[in-house]
């Protein structure tokens, strides 16, 4: 093969060494994929009762009036723990340690959030709206509390990233994979708070 | 004939015969609310897979980084 051959053959891509997706990334995603489907559906049916609510109002007349403004608040500060967990990623690139005082910061907010939804609960179901006083206070429970729920578990597997850091043992992946399910629990409170609340 | 015909004819007509099974009445005002979360709930399964697909495709060709 002479020099002039050698010259035109092909140069061989790198092989690739690592996945082009982390495992725990990938994963996340697709739970994410279904969580955002299984709220989907609870929208979907408040909408379709909503418009076929006997009265044509809605909130069906008599029920307690939702604590929107108050809820807005606590709205601001999901949020505001949402930006502090991204800058909190920003951080990571530098220093594990870095990132712990804004996800710290992530874990209060969150923790005041969830605090005033039970406590909105608690007093709204001293009002007289349950599960079963209509369609529409069964749907509000549903949908917030379902939240609520996904919260406290953000914040449990923001726990567990704090002890993780803490011992320096926390791989980038997996605190990517903590972020997206932390930015999904962020993203979705004003959808619902906008169809719920307002 | 007329027997064979007539269901036949009225089954390309579905809302002038009733004969939708879930949607009921016809001329309820609130199948708009059904359509909606319908067409959403169909476009967003797919809309959330061309996102993970682009995401993924984007990975891929991105530099590999050392």
């Amino acid at each position: 093969m002479s020099v002039a051959e050698i010259a035109v053959l092909p140069v061989p891509r790198p092989r690739r060494t690592k996945p082009v997706v982390e495992s725990a990334v990938l994963g996340m995603l697709i739970f994410v994929y279904t969580e955002v489907m299984f709220f989907a559906a609870m929208l979907s049916g408040y909408h379709i009762d909503q418009a076929r609510s006997i009265t044509g109002v809605w909130p069906p007349p008599g029920e307690p009036a939702l604590p929107a403004a108050a809820t807005a608040v606590t709205t601001v500060a999901l949020i505001a723990s949402g930006v502090a967990v991204f800058l909190a990623g920003r951080r990571f690139r530098e220093s594990s340690a870095a990132a712990l005082l804004p996800l710290r910061i992530a874990a209060v907010l969150a923790s005041l959030f969830v605090g005033w939804q039970v406590y909105e609960a608690v007093k709204l179901v001293g009002e007289g709206l349950t599960l079963q006083t209509s369609a529409h206070s069964g749907f509000f429970y549903m949908i917030v509390g379902s939240h609520a729920v996904h919260c406290v578990v953000a914040i449990g597997i923001l726990a567990w990233t704090l002890a993780r850091i803490g011992r320096g043992a926390l791989s980038a992946p997996a605190f990517q994979a903590v972020r997206i399910f932390w930015y999904f629990v962020v993203g979705l409170w004003p959808f619902l708070y906008g169809v719920v609340y307002l | 004939m007329t027997a064979r015909v007539l269901p036949l004819l009225l089954g390309a007509f579905p809302s002038a015969a009733w004969a939708c099974p879930s949607c009921a009445d016809p001329k309820d005002p609130t199948q708009a609310a059904f359509l909606g979360p319908t067409i959403f709930m169909s476009l967003l399964p797919l809309a959330m897979m061309a996102g993970i697909f682009s995401y993924l495709w984007w990975a891929m060709r991105r530099p590999m980084s050392t």
